[in-house]
């Protein structure tokens, strides 16, 4: 009796250590997905608990949704491996993000706890770590860069020298150092960065296809829809910020009409919509494209309207276009490979295809488009007469004089004069 | 009959307490998707603030001005998301109930623009700059698409329309419209054969002009590569002198030409003060050569050696005709002193020519030497008159004949204006002489004017030009000769026949009038065709 009594302590005691350790359970899953837990690898299921140190890894179009003790819920994307390094419901959490992606919705019952200034929550990457302290975020990292995008709340990120520890005070520290990203912005991390990017605005038509993207099963775009260009509404010569409307006539046709006064974007850290670099600080200019998979950024273009609501640039159709999936599909039918190569084939002079290989442009150009995607009909032009167009005004005075008496010669396609017959002077 | 009338008014009461709640329901509904869909709005999700208007436009009890508000709205999110044709389809319906905010127009010109539908964006905008809303950038939209659509004179008066609104609104928008008038002279330059004129004195200075604007906008640098590209492309890159005149591009000029033409009456007169004329005809060849390169010792000094040979031979070889075979060596050095005069660039000028000439004197078949003369020149070229440079030159020439009675010097002041007007130039020359003779009765004081019209590419073909000279002399010391006249209208046709390489066929008249009808009067003219190439 007293054995069967010390096994039934031994076992009860042991289930509730194990339970203790459970942190998460899958709810919803696609593909293949395993996880490893002290050297054992198994397929996850549905319903199916995993343990604080375990290593979650994802297929290839697959994707698993896990919620955790305390109710928050992170989407882990494909081609991803996350260890869950600690989680409990009084301490701050420690995720590993080795690589891929995380969409996370952290409850408010976790970020109650404690003090309110402190993460609730840290993300590691091999370069980088994120300090959550609320509550919709995006993090992904291909192993050498990072990028982050945040849909609510408040999150803190920064470079990450030693991606082995998994001190919440010593995370905290490094956090606390870095970057404050609010709503709607993006910071990255890349390699050889000292530190994280300022927060920008990010495209507002990418924030939007990736937040409704949250299991990860948009579909990639079609090459049709990859063909459909629109042109930019900025004609050749002028920025986006001089032919911006700034919606105010709409805002106060609204207060007008249904009696609501819209209140302004308010992100102090993206105010500067044209972005900057100065040394190591890099602002991209807001309305930026992060191309998550490689971490690189794509600006707006130079051609792209600036969208005063939002004080961001919208997406220049001459740079490329957003899919349904939030991801960026390059200009002229070109594609955008894992280490964020723009790939674009074309004819060549000799009517041979080439394969042009470029990298995309961080920085927004200063500068107004030269050209706008607008073709010139030839039909038109060739109506023109010359003389009609061309000014009455004299030449001006920087141009060469004649001089003595004339003759007109044309030499190299100009006029120039030639002095008179030789023994009158 | 009383329990009808309970009921009915029951049935009543509530069926009116049902419709006051079903409105106040839709009523409470409309504000707080309104609500919403400002929320959307304000934080940028113009995807989720369309759902919202679109769950508004199918509630009841909605006033036209609300669906005006509802299509607006979702056209200027359309708009945000860049679809726009979506954003074209909402314009129309708001217009459709005559809902049109003062920027309605402006935005739904963008979307057809961008839609590429021109026509009608350019509608939009002649609108929203009725509304005087955004009125430099509505007027540059109109300008854009009228060039676009191949309306270029249309493109550039709205282009200048915009230096007409208030600078502080059309600043950028103006260095941006002047630029644009830029390309379009450029479009039209490259069309032509003669482009390169077209290009330096009007294509570059439309960009100076533009680049002046704002030196320092972010356009700027974009200007001057235009400018720079042009120049590199035309061989036009021009190093500025302090005063602002450009340097020569290239540095060095060379020419040769040949030349066979007719000459209906040959004029023997080597020294210039006496004329025999041969009363014959004869073909004649000439060939000349010339060379010249501009040093710049500082950016306000140019020094430019020049030299030039030029011989002729008559075909017709009686004596009276070929003893005017000659040849002509002249080297000469053109300095000019850059300086500014009422605020312009202008230039001190100083030249010294050395003529060396020989000539069939004889009558032998040979070429002796038949004068040489040595000038010196000091002048001043300005910026006066609003048409074109304007120069003054003393000259001083010291003239050696084989013919020790023909020596002479000579004392002219000469002024030249040039005019240039819409693809011609008009270039006036006068001069008056004093020049004094060794043998006195040749002493003479002559004044000539000449004008000059030389004038553009006609029909891409050729370019004509036209000049008359007209000499008045007196010859002081011989009265039988009285006051003589010489007149000297000229015409050219020019083609560039490969590139470099140039056609030129000329007429002549000279017509000599004097009282001495033996030795001094005479005319005739002289047809040729030269073929010339610049190197």
């Amino acid at each position: 009796m007293k054995c069967l009594f010390f096994i039934f302590i031994l076992l009860t005691t042991s289930l509730a250590f194990a339970q203790a350790k459970n942190v998460a359970v899958v709810k919803m899953l696609r593909g293949e997905v395993e996880v490893m837990t002290i050297g054992r690898t198994v397929k996850l299921k549905i319903e199916d608990w995993i343990e604080a140190g375990s290593v979650v890894k994802t297929a290839e179009k697959s994707f698993v949704k896990l919620i955790f003790i305390d109710k928050s819920q992170m989407n882990i994307g494909p081609n991803s491996e996350v260890k869950i390094e600690k989680f409990s419901q009084n301490d701050p959490g420690v995720i590993d993000l080795v690589k891929g992606k995380i969409r996370s919705q952290v409850t408010k019952d976790y970020l109650q706890m404690g003090n309110s200034n402190k993460s609730k929550l840290f993300i590691k990457t091999p370069n980088a770590v994120l300090g959550i302290r609320g509550t919709h975020f995006m993090i992904y990292t291909n192993g050498v860069n990072t990028a982050t995008v945040l849909f609510e709340g408040e999150i803190l990120f920064n470079k990450l020298d030693n991606r082995f520890t998994n001190s919440s005070e010593h995370l905290e520290e490094i956090v606390d150092r870095g970057v404050r990203i609010s709503p709607g912005e993006f910071s990255v991390v890349e390699k050889n960065s000292t530190a994280p990017t300022v927060p920008s605005i990010l495209n507002i038509k990418q924030r939007e296809a990736l937040e409704k993207n949250d299991t990860f099963d948009r579909r990639a775009p079609s090459s049709s829809e990859a063909d459909e260009e629109t042109k930019s509404v900025v004609p050749a010569g002028l920025s986006g910020k001089v032919v911006s409307n700034d919606s105010s006539i709409l805002k106060n046709e609204i207060s007008q009409v249904a009696g609501i006064n819209l209140s302004s974007h308010d992100s102090s850290s993206s105010q500067d919509a044209e972005g900057f670099k100065e040394g190591d600080i890099f602002k991209p200019a807001n309305g930026s494209i992060v191309h998550f998979e490689s971490g690189k950024i794509i600006a707006p273009g130079a051609d792209s309207a600036l969208d005063a609501n939002t004080n961001s640039y919208g997406l220049s159709p001459s740079v490329g276009s957003i899919a349904e999936d939030g991801s960026f599909v390059p200009a002229g039918g070109g594609e955008i490979t894992n280490d964020g190569k723009i790939i674009t084939s074309v004819i060549g002079p000799n009517g041979k295809p080439l394969v042009i290989v470029t990298e995309p442009v961080a920085i927004k150009p200063l500068a107004p488009a030269n050209v706008s995607g607008h073709g010139v009909p030839t039909t038109s032009i060739t109506t023109m007469t010359p003389p009609s167009i061309l000014p009455s005004s004299p030449i001006p005075s920087g141009t060469a004089p004649l001089t003595e008496f004339v003759q007109q010669n044309t030499i190299r396609n100009r006029t120039i004069i030639v002095k008179p017959p030789l023994g009158s002077n | 009959m009383k329990l009808m009338l309970g009921l009915l008014i029951c049935g009543f009461c509530l069926f009116a307490n049902a419709q006051d709640s079903n409105a106040k329901f839709y009523g409470d509904s409309k504000d707080s998707l309104f609500k919403e869909a400002s929320n959307q709005f304000s934080s940028g999700k113009y995807e989720a603030t369309i759902t919202e208007l679109n769950n508004l436009e199918f509630t009841s009890s909605m006033s036209k001005t609300s669906k005006g508000l509802i299509f607006y709205w979702k056209a200027i999110c359309y708009n945000r998301l860049q679809d726009f044709s979506e954003a074209i389809k909402n314009f129309d319906k708001a217009l459709g109930l005559e809902y049109s905010p003062v920027d309605l127009n402006y935005e739904y010109g963008q979307a057809l623009f961008a839609a590429e539908k021109l026509s009608e964006a350019r509608l939009q905008f002649r609108e929203s700059l009725k509304k005087k809303f955004k009125r430099a950038v509505s007027l540059y939209y109109i300008a854009y698409i009228s060039k676009e659509m191949g309306e270029k004179k249309k493109a550039i008066t709205f282009y200048q329309a915009i230096k007409k609104i208030d600078a502080s609104e059309s600043m950028e928008i103006r260095q941006a419209a002047e630029m644009q008038i830029g390309d379009i002279y450029l479009e039209q330059a490259e069309k032509n054969s003669d482009a390169l004129r077209t290009i330096e004195n009007y294509v570059i200075p439309q960009y100076q002009i533009a680049y002046e604007v704002d030196k320092n906008s972010p356009l700027a640098p974009l200007i001057q590569e235009k400018i720079l590209k042009l120049q590199n492309k035309y061989d036009l890159i021009l190093f500025k002198l302090r005063n602002g005149r450009p340097t020569e591009i290239p540095p060095y000029f060379m020419r040769l030409a040949l030349e066979y033409g007719i000459d209906s009456n040959v004029t023997f007169s080597p020294t210039q003060q006496e004329i025999a004329e041969s009363k014959k005809n004869s073909g004649y060849t000439r060939t000349d050569a010339m060379g010249k390169f501009t040093f710049y010792p500082s950016n306000f000094i140019s020094i430019a050696p020049e030299f030039r040979f030029n011989y002729i031979r008559y075909i017709n070889r009686i004596p009276e005709i070929y003893r005017n075979d000659n040849y002509v060596l002249a080297p000469a050095i053109r300095t000019t002193y850059e300086h500014t005069w009422n605020n312009k660039a202008a230039s001190v000028l100083f030249d010294y020519d050395y003529n060396d000439a020989k000539r069939d004197v004889n009558e032998e078949q040979k070429l002796k030497f038949a004068f040489r003369s040595h000038t010196l020149m000091l002048g001043e070229r300005f910026n006066f008159f609003r048409g074109g440079d304007s120069t003054i030159r003393l000259k001083r020439r010291f003239f050696d004949s084989y013919l020790d009675t023909s020596d002479s010097k000579t004392l002219s002041i000469i002024f030249e204006q040039n005019i240039s007007m819409t693809s011609k130039t008009l270039a006036i020359y006068s001069s008056y002489d004093v020049t004094k003779v060794k043998s006195s009765s040749y002493d003479t004081n002559g004044l000539m004017i000449r004008t000059d019209l030389i004038m553009g590419m006609y029909k891409d073909w050729f370019s004509p030009s036209l000049g008359i000279a007209v000499t008045r002399i007196d010859p002081i010391n011989n009265s039988d000769r009285g006051i003589e006249y010489l007149i000297n209208p000229s015409f050219r046709l020019s083609r560039v026949i490969k590139k470099n390489l140039h056609g030129n066929l000329k007429f002549d008249y000279s017509r000599y009038i004097s009282d001495d009808k033996d030795n001094f009067d005479y005319k005739k003219y002289i047809s040729g065709f030269e073929l010339e190439y610049i190197f």
